[in-house]
């Protein structure tokens, strides 16, 4: 093809294509996962179910085994920043609850313990809000035990009054692990409307088909936030 | 797109009949945890629920009794509805079943139609007037198609 010709066409389709080129030359949107190893499950939802998007990216910065409660394994309140500050401008997913449940069961006690807790949700939200402004606080889903349930749903009523209160979007999981009388149930329709187990044998953790129905009913919200939509 | 989606209980069902032109995805009784679990397990597909359409109306929250999951179960109901507008009827019931509807319809910066005064004889399900109004608010208020 003589090179005129050649330099032609070059021409004329790059001036038909510059959105679809600006499109390909875009960072991808950054999904940043953080908290628990229920985030950690989570994280790998989010990366299978966006695995075929080249405009989407998972980063899981969770840590398996720690907590809002204690900083005995890591301390996530004074890490934070550390953690969010490079990934400025990401989508962030937050997810804890699993290992704070409370130490003691007096009302004195678990007053102090929700005290205590709140500032420590707040610390964490404003910190990953400050750096990411699309900050997503996922609820802890229900779990077979009636009274670490219980536990769970008070953290949750703490996670979403204090991370809201901090600029966060509250994601309530609970329900979608339920059956239709609100109580727990280990197996539930898949993402592909099968009938599977969505829970691990401990109760309290999904399994990976778990994980994949929370992501997908994330899909939805963190959707608006992405710049980079497919 | 559908131009109209009805969800929920029997108020939903009673709506459909005045609004033929929706499509209509509502149970007898049930209540909104019943209901987001049933919806949220149809995965996405031919026979699912439709997700998607330019107005949804939602009648939920009749039934509740237990008023705890209520809240959570309606949040994660409404992350999962794409639509220009999105009508939340309130019925007539308990003054917390009312501030929850009324909460979540806010968070999402949806509209709030108060059915309460088109309550019928049983003090909750519209009469047939009442349908009839609630059919023309719905209308009136109806996103314009694109």
């Amino acid at each position: 093809m003589p090179i005129a010709r050649r330099a032609l066409l070059r021409a004329v389709s790059l001036a038909l294509l510059p959105a679809a080129a600006a499109k390909a030359d875009a960072p991808p949107d950054r999904i940043l996962v953080l908290g628990d190893s229920q985030a950690q499950g989570l994280a790998g939802g989010l990366q299978r179910l966006y695995r075929r998007e080249r405009a989407a990216r998972v980063i899981d910065r969770s840590r398996i085994a720690t907590g809002l409660a204690t900083t005995a394994h890591f301390d996530w309140p004074a890490s934070i920043n550390d953690i969010t500050e490079p990934e400025r401008g990401a989508i962030a997913i937050v997810m804890f609850g699993a290992n704070d449940r409370p130490p003691m069961r007096t009302p004195k006690g678990l007053e102090a313990f929700g005290t205590s807790y709140a500032a420590h949700v707040r610390a964490v939200a404003r910190a990953v809000h400050r750096h990411c402004p699309a900050t997503i606080w996922v609820g802890h889903p229900i779990v077979r035990d009636p009274v670490y349930a219980e536990d769970m749903a008070s953290l949750n009523k703490l996670f979403e009054t204090n991370a809201k209160a901090e600029g966060a979007d509250w994601f309530p999981s609970w329900p979608l692990f339920v059956d239709p009388a609100g109580t727990y149930s280990a197996f539930g329709k898949g993402t592909d409307g099968a009938t599977t187990r969505l829970r691990a044998d401990d109760g309290v953790h999904l399994t990976p088909a778990g994980y994949d129905v929370l992501a997908k009913a994330l899909q939805p919200v963190i959707a608006p936030f992405r710049a980079t939509a497919e | 797109m559908l131009d109209c989606l009805i969800l929920g209980d029997s108020i939903g069902l009673g709506v459909a009949k005045v609004r033929p032109d929706c499509a209509v995805y509502a149970t007898k009784g049930v209540t909104s945890a019943a209901f987001a679990v049933n919806f949220l397990s149809a995965a996405p597909g031919k026979k699912a629920t439709p997700r998607v359409a330019a107005t949804v109306i939602i009648s939920l929250g009749a039934n509740d009794r237990d008023l705890t999951s209520v809240a959570d179960s309606l949040v994660l109901l409404r992350t999962q509805i794409t639509a220009p507008t999105v009508l939340w009827l309130l019925a007539a019931g308990k003054p917390a079943m009312r501030d929850t509807v009324r909460h979540v319809a806010e968070r999402f910066g949806d509209r709030v139609i108060d059915i309460k005064p088109m309550a019928g004889p049983d003090g909750l399900h519209p009469d047939g007037p009442g349908y009839l109004r609630i059919a023309a608010l719905t209308r009136r208020r109806t996103a314009p198609l694109p």
